[in-house]
Parts: structure tokens; C-alpha cells; sequence
């Protein structure tokens, strides 16, 4: 049973504090979202969990099953089973879907077992199968996620995070890969999700934080959007629409 | 007519040896972020090999001065290089530009700074006739050389596990890491291919002058970086474009230029480098930019 | 401004210039020349990349230019006609004393840094520093190939030695004020912001590249100040001893003493000429003090080049960790100073108890 759990997470990049002080706990099988204004942070502790940003402070804890990760190499966050699918999903432009896929195998695979993982990952997203040469740099937005998505899978995580996948998707392209993302959550994998699609989030996920300038306001159900929403833009006190 | 031939071969060859020189350098500085200024001084080590193994049969000598210098580049790497892993770029610009200093005055400490001459493959120095024109057997040995030695590269590059890492590493090294590709591992093997084709480079460059000095490894370094700035600094098909176009202006402005001009080959060569840049800073093929990605 | 706040806001360069009189008095007059002038060398380059953070390999080209042009124009008219017959008619005339050919050749080289800087100074900064090093590659060629004006490969001798030792030491301190100078300025304080955070900066409204082309030229007259003064003390020139070595000694001083900081130009100048100077004995096979062993050619460089690498990886900010010379009077001793003073037996009006 993978548990990600997160202690007081402070990240800073000079004197700028992205992240104060961030608490969660993400288990197997459910799906974890973090919504909130740009700025706020969500990215940045994403991206320091899974070991991404090398120059910033790091403080606090993060443990995956009691193993402590916080500092260390994002190859060994990775091949420990927690992997990110970034903002913008960096995919490599001029690799091809097939090697792009291939990559995401780097921390477990040989290659021939890599390619065989590739084919089967391959079957399962229709969409990058028609065109596996393709450089991933061609590929449509929609493409490109559900890429980075199967991407990460190839990893075989046990823990899954998403920075803002719905980012530039069309609602269409957005459902289907909140579909997928609930996929992940049936075959018992914990997902993170960090969303501006806030409905969207609220709906997929069991748990939906509000995270603002740092750290975590409160939680958001469904029948409380309509006041979270106005708080961010303005029109409440955020305190009030969160209690 | 004859001449021209003569000419065109002569200015393939060196920008052969020129693009080997660029492709060498810019796999590194793809890679591990690094413009490697010791990399002159690895070929001048291997020059160093090649004098010191000139007397065995020669698969033997090639072989040890590519593996010498292979060793050399993964011992400087894990020396110098990989304590300075997160350093910005012009750190290590300079750590490569200490160890270039060290390993050439240690050659001088040992060997003396003197120029040595060095007497290997010499069958090679002849020509041979193709056509009716005679082409120096040289020539013919360092073109193929090159073509081999690039083929071969794609094909690690494209075919292999490690190579599809190494170009996934040298377009966005951080997000290859978070998918579980090991940092020191990929640099590891960048800097071995850059050994050896460093190694590859001595040989060539030995047989065709016949000496060594302690300070041979400068003009290729430099060559080098200017043929990753001209070529455009994230493109590794284009430092070795670039490598080849100045081998070849290097012959066509030795035989166009007037000959009391001529000695000034070089500067015109760089200034002309300076032309293109200020045209497009970025360099003839460059897009990306190695460094501070907002 | 009060004199005591002048003080401390020009403290830096103050005690810099009071620790180097006192160390050329100490030491003696012949052993201090070198010193000084790599000082020069050292703050000349400071100026460029301690406040832009790019590395330039180009700038001993301009001190070998400035040195050229300082011979030139300080040699005598007949040692020109001998030594350098084709030299063109406006330089073949009467030399100029110290101070204009200092000048002179300060402007011409600082014309030279500024037009060149324009192409350089639009690339990147890994890019451009590349593109230094094929401008001290291009710089050496013109002196080598040269000949009318240089003498070509070989040494040009008959440069008039009138530099002594409180000149070097003059130009020294004038180069550590025009540094802090330029630090302190708009212009300095712009540059040093780039060097920080390029991306912001510019989002700022600073001109990041006009601010590099200013650091270039004044890091360049330096230099050339330098050149010429060298010229003047050794009396002859060699176009190769303005290459690569010598870039690199002087790039060792700035990493060992601290490359962000004016204080770390001058300290790694110092501790790098002593041990130029220990190793230039025992290289020789003189031995210093106590050590009588002879060390092999290159030593020098070598030691250099494992310092750098040293520094680089456990300290990178080297020996000063990029500030400058520290205020020493704190608050504390101020306070202590002045409760001392307070402390002092008085006048008392008679008929009070004490």
C-alpha cells in the first residue's frame, strides 16, 4: 500500500518562499487534487517531491511508505515508484513517441524489455499508437498529454503526480484525461493532481485541497466551488468561503 | 583542374578532422552542460600515448591511445567535473580551463616543452592515384575515418538505450532524471565517446604533422569552440556541421588568400566567425539555449 | 556626507591601497613590481567579470595591445628606425613620456574593446566567453604575423624602463578606485544586478548588453594600462607571453581570491605573485628559505591549476567569499572606544564630592 505523505514542506528559490509549510497524505487508490490561484505554489511543491528543482531550499518532510525523499536524486525518487508529469508536460520534442516512451523506462528496463513495454503501452493509448515515429514535438496538446501521462506510466509509479494536465486542452481532450487519471486510481496507484480546472479536480478527486501562497487554506467540496471560486477572484473573504 | 581536386579533397579532410573536433566537444557540453576546455588536452595526452606506443603494430597503437584517453576523460569527469555537478557554466568553464593548465604543465614537467617528432604511420604519407588525380592516402584515411566514426555515433545515438538517454539528457536533462535516467551514468558515457573520439583525433593529428608539443591540444579546443558557437549551442549535428565548414574554409581561404595575407589565415578565419554571429548570435542551426531556462 | 561616513562607504578601496603601501614597503622595492602589476591585471579583469559574472579569455590581448602601443609610443626615435623600419609615419615620431602614452594608448585600446564588444556582447554568456578566446587567438596572430609593428614573433627590446616601483604602485591604487568607482555606480550596480538574475533584470528595463559593452571597455583600458606599464618595466616584448598562460594566471587570481569582490581581485593577485615568485626560485634551482629543492618547469602551473579546481569545488566564492574588505571598527568597539573616552578623569567644580 503506497502512502505519500508530506510534512511541512517549505520551498524557496533565493529569498522568494514558494512553498510555508505544506501537509498531505495521499494513499493507494485515491486521488489527492491541489487547486489555486498561479503563484500559490502547487507547482513548485510537486516539483520538489519528486526531486525536480535542483536550486531551491528544501525543508520539512516527505516519506513514501516511511522512506524518507525529500533531497534525494529524482532517478532514485522515480525508481522508488514516484513519478511527476510536469507543468507542460516536457516532453523531448525531437525524440518519438515510441522513444519517448522508452525513456520512461530508464529506471527499471533493459531495452528489449523497454521496447516490449513501449508496444503494450502503446495499445493502451490508441491516440500515439498511429504515428510511433512521430517526433513529440509535432504532436498536438491532447497528444502530448496523454504522452507525458503514458510517459510516466512506463515507470510503473506507485505514486503519480500531475501538474496541471488539463493546461491548454480542449474539454474534450480535458475529460479524457481525467478518465485516464481515474483509470490510475482503480488500478490503485496514489495520485497528486494539481488543477486550475477546479470543477473538474473537485469532481475527480476524493480529497481537494485549496492551496494559496504556500500552504494549504482549506478543503473544497463540490457544493462549496461556488464560494471558493469567488474568493479567489474577490468576491469573499477566502476565510469565510472555505469554512 | 587537377589542383581544384586536389584542393576539394584537401578542404573535406580537414573539415572531416575540424568536425570531429566539434562533435567531440559539443556531445559534452550537450550532456553535462560543460564546454570542456581540457578536451585539447586529452588529445594532446593521446598524442603523448601514440608517441610513447609508436613502436607496436598499429591496431595496438590506436587502441591504447583510445582507451588511455577514454580513461583520462571519465577520470577527469569523476574529478573534477562531477564535485561541480550543480555549479553554473562558467564555473566549470574555468575548472576545465585549470585542468586543461594542469595536464599541459605536467606534460611539460615530464616530457619536456619541446617539440618531438614522432614517426608513425608513416606509409600513410604517401598518395595515391584515383582518376588520374593523386590524392594523399592521408586525406582519404582521415574522410573515412570520420564518416565511420559519425555513422557509428547515430547509430548508438538512435539504436541504443543509453543513447536515446543521452539525447533525451541533452534536451531537457532534468525531466530525464525524474524518469529515472542516472545523471552520472549518461555524462559517464558522454564523456567515454567524447574520449574517444578525442583519441581518434590525436591519431589523425599526430600522423599529420609528425611532431608533439605540450600545447598541440589548443588549436583543436579552440576549433572546437567555435564550431559549438557558430553551429548553435544545443545542436550537436550542428557543432559538427560547423566543425566541417571551418576545415573547409580554413583550405579555401589558404588557397584563396594573397600570399602576404596568408599568414593572417586565422585571424580571418575567426573574424569572419565573428561576422556570422553577429548576424545570428544564436549560431547557424541553434535554437535552444544551454543554460538558465525560464 | 560626514568624513567618517566617506570613510566607511570608501573603506574598501581605502584599505586596499593602505595594505598594498604597506606591503611594497615591507618587502622592497625589486620584489614588488611584478605584484603590482598583476594586481592591475587582476582588478582590469575584475571589472569585467566580477560584475557581469561572464569569464572573458580575451583581455590579456588587450593588455598585449596596450603594451605594443605604450612601446611604440614611448621608444626612442632612432631604436624605432633600427628595429622597426616599416612602422607607418604618425608612430615612427618622437616619443610621448609615461603618462600620455599611458593615456594615449588606454583610448586606442579602449576603441578597440568597444567595437568588438558590440558582435560579443549579443551572445549568451557561454557563448560569449567562447567568443573571447578567439578574440586573444586573433590578437595574437596580428602580433605575431605583424611584423611592422610588432618585430613579429620575436622579442622587441628597446622599450625605455622608466617605471619604477611608486609608479606601479600609483596606477595600482588608481585602478583599485576606478574599480570601486564603477562598482558603486549606476552603472556597476545595473551590471551586478544581471549577473544575479539576467531574466529580471532585463524585465527591469536594464540594458544588459550596453551594461557588459561598459564593463568590457573599462576592464580593457585597464588592462592595456597594465600592458603598458609591464612594457615599461621589463623594456622588451614577446608576443607569446600574452596568451594562454597568462590568462589563466590572472583568471587563478580572480577564482582564488574571489572573483564577486574587488577585495578578492587584490588578495588573489598578492597571494598568487608569492607564489609566482616562491615557485619562480625553485623552478630556477635558487631555493627559497629553507627549501633547496629544484622543481621541474610547469610546477608553477601546476600548483595553479590544482588550486583552482580546489577553490572551485570546497570554496567557490574563494578567499574572501566575494565581500569586500570588512569595516573593522564595530559597533561595539565604537562604543567601547567611547565610553573609554568618557571614562577620562575630568574638571570637577570644587565642593562636589568625586
Amino acid at each position: 500500500m503506497a502512502t505519500l505523505t508530506v510534512s511541512d514542506l517549505c520551498v524557496s528559490y533565493g529569498s522568494v518562499e514558494a512553498v510555508r509549510g505544506l501537509s498531505f497524505e495521499c494513499s493507494a487508490g485515491e486521488v489527492v487534487a491541489l487547486v489555486g490561484p498561479n503563484g500559490a505554489g502547487k507547482s513548485s511543491a510537486l516539483l520538489a517531491i519528486a526531486g525536480g528543482n535542483r536550486d531551491a531550499r528544501l525543508s520539512g518532510r516527505v516519506e513514501l511508505d516511511g522512506e524518507p525523499l525529500l533531497g534525494r536524486a529524482p532517478e532514485r525518487i522515480s525508481a522508488d515508484g514516484l513519478v511527476l508529469v510536469p507543468e507542460r508536460r516536457r516532453i523531448f520534442p525531437a525524440l518519438s513517441i515510441a522513444e519517448n516512451l522508452l525513456l520512461g523506462a530508464s529506471g527499471w528496463a533493459r531495452r528489449s524489455q523497454g521496447l516490449v513495454a513501449v508496444e503494450e503501452m502503446l495499445m493502451r493509448f490508441p491516440a500515439l499508437a498511429a504515428a510511433p515515429d512521430r517526433p513529440g514535438g509535432l504532436l498536438s496538446g491532447g497528444q502530448q498529454q496523454q504522452l507525458a501521462i503514458a510517459r510516466a506510466l512506463m515507470a510503473r509509479p506507485r505514486v503519480l503526480l500531475l501538474d496541471e494536465p488539463s493546461l491548454g486542452l480542449a474539454p474534450e481532450m480535458v475529460k479524457r484525461v481525467f478518465a485516464l487519471i481515474a483509470d490510475q486510481r482503480r488500478g490503485g496507484i496514489a495520485v497528486v493532481l494539481v488543477e486550475q480546472a477546479v470543477l473538474g479536480a473537485v469532481r475527480l478527486a476524493d480529497r481537494c485541497f485549496a492551496m494559496r501562497k504556500g500552504r494549504i487554506d482549506g478543503t473544497v467540496t463540490e457544493d462549496r466551488l461556488g464560494r471558493f471560486v469567488d474568493a479567489y477572484f474577490g468576491e469573499v473573504d477566502a476565510v469565510e468561503a472555505v469554512r | 583542374m587537377t589542383e581544384t581536386i586536389q584542393d576539394v579533397v584537401n578542404a573535406v579532410s580537414l573539415g572531416s578532422l575540424y568536425a570531429l573536433f566539434g562533435c567531440g566537444l559539443a556531445l559534452v557540453l550537450g550532456t553535462a552542460r560543460i564546454a570542456n576546455f581540457a578536451y585539447g588536452a586529452a588529445i594532446m595526452v593521446g598524442a603523448y600515448l601514440l608517441f610513447l606506443l609508436a613502436d607496436l603494430p598499429w591496431p595496438v597503437v590506436v587502441l591504447g591511445v583510445v582507451l588511455g584517453v577514454v580513461a583520462l576523460s571519465l577520470a577527469i569527469d569523476g574529478v573534477a567535473f562531477r564535485p561541480l555537478r550543480e555549479a553554473d557554466p562558467t564555473t566549470l568553464l574555468v575548472a576545465s580551463f585549470a585542468v586543461s593548465v594542469l595536464l599541459t604543465n605536467l606534460a611539460i614537467a615530464i616530457a619536456g616543452a619541446r617539440t618531438k617528432g614522432v614517426d608513425f604511420g608513416s606509409s600513410l604519407l604517401g598518395s595515391v592515384d584515383v582518376g588520374g588525380v593523386s590524392i594523399a592516402k592521408l586525406d582519404l584515411l582521415t574522410i573515412a575515418l570520420t564518416a565511420a566514426t559519425l555513422l557509428t555515433l547515430t547509430v548508438f545515438l538512435r539504436r541504443t538505450l543509453l543513447g536515446v538517454q543521452l539525447r533525451a539528457a541533452a534536451e531537457d536533462f532534468t525531466m530525464a532524471r525524474l524518469l529515472g535516467v542516472n545523471a552520472n551514468r549518461v555524462i559517464a558515457a558522454a564523456f567515454a565517446i567524447s574520449g574517444v573520439i578525442a583519441g581518434l583525433a590525436a591519431v589523425l593529428l599526430t600522423v599529420r604533422s609528425g611532431t608533439l608539443s605540450p600545447d598541440l591540444g589548443v588549436q583543436p579546443v579552440l576549433i572546437a569552440f567555435i564550431a559549438i558557437v557558430v553551429g548553435g549551442m544545443g545542436s550537436l549535428a550542428g557543432a559538427t556541421a560547423a566543425g566541417f565548414l571551418i576545415g573547409c574554409l580554413s583550405v579555401a581561404l589558404e588557397v584563396l588568400l594573397p600570399p602576404d595575407l596568408r599568414p593572417y589565415r586565422d585571424a580571418f578565419l575567426f573574424s569572419l566567425i565573428i561576422v556570422i554571429l553577429l548576424g545570428r548570435p544564436q549560431g547557424l542551426f541553434g535554437g535552444q539555449q544551454v543554460g538558465a531556462r525560464v | 556626507m560626514s568624513a567618517s561616513a566617506l570613510l566607511r562607504a570608501a573603506w574598501p578601496p581605502i584599505a586596499l591601497g593602505c595594505g598594498l603601501v604597506l606591503l611594497t614597503l615591507l618587502i622592497g622595492a625589486s620584489d614588488t613590481a611584478q605584484p603590482l602589476i598583476y594586481v592591475i591585471l587582476a582588478v582590469g579583469l575584475y571589472v569585467f567579470v566580477g560584475n557581469s559574472g561572464l569569464i572573458s579569455f580575451g583581455h590579456v590581448g588587450f593588455m598585449a595591445l596596450g603594451a605594443y602601443a605604450g612601446a611604440l609610443l614611448t621608444m626612442p626615435v632612432t631604436t624605432k628606425e633600427i628595429l622597426l623600419p616599416d612602422l607607418p609615419g604618425f608612430l615612427a615620431g618622437a616619443p610621448l613620456s609615461t603618462v600620455p602614452a599611458i593615456l594615449l594608448a588606454a583610448a586606442f585600446v579602449g576603441a578597440v574593446a568597444y567595437l568588438v564588444a558590440f558582435p560579443l556582447m549579443r551572445l549568451s554568456g557561454l557563448a560569449a566567453s567562447i567568443a573571447t578566446l578567439s578574440l586573444l587567438v586573433i590578437i595574437q596572430d596580428v602580433l605575431h604575423n605583424y611584423e611592422a609593428l610588432t618585430g613579429g614573433a620575436g622579442t622587441l627590446t628597446g622599450i625605455p624602463t622608466e617605471t619604477t616601483e611608486t609608479t606601479l604602485l600609483v596606477w595600482a591604487l588608481i585602478a583599485i578606485a576606478v574599480a570601486f568607482a564603477y562598482q558603486r555606480s549606476r552603472f556597476g550596480l545595473r551590471l551586478r544586478a544581471s549577473r544575479e538574475d539576467e531574466v529580471a533584470s532585463r524585465a527591469v528595463g536594464i540594458r544588459v548588453e550596453r551594461e557588459r559593452r561598459t564593463a568590457f571597455t573599462l576592464s580593457a583600458m585597464t588592462m592595456a594600462v597594465a600592458g603598458v606599464l609591464y612594457a615599461q618595466y621589463l623594456g622588451s616584448l614577446t608576443a607569446s607571453s600574452f596568451y594562454l598562460e597568462l590568462t589563466f594566471l590572472v583568471v587563478a587570481m580572480l577564482v582564488v581570491g574571489g572573483q564577486r569582490s574587488l577585495t578578492g581581485a587584490v588578495v588573489g593577485a598578492v597571494v598568487l605573485s608569492a607564489f609566482a615568485t616562491i615557485f619562480d626560485r625553485l623552478e630556477a634551482g635558487e631555493g627559497f628559505g629553507p627549501l633547496t629543492i629544484t622543481l621541474p618547469d610547469g610546477s608553477r602551473e601546476i600548483l595553479f591549476g590544482l588550486f583552482v579546481i580546489a577553490v572551485l569545488v570546497w570554496r567557490p566564492d574563494g578567499i574572501t567569499r566575494g565581500r569586500e574588505v570588512p569595516w573593522p571598527f564595530s559597533e561595539r568597539v565604537d562604543s567601547a572606544l567611547r565610553s573609554l573616552v568618557e571614562m577620562l578623569p575630568t574638571k570637577r567644580p570644587l565642593g562636589k564630592k568625586g
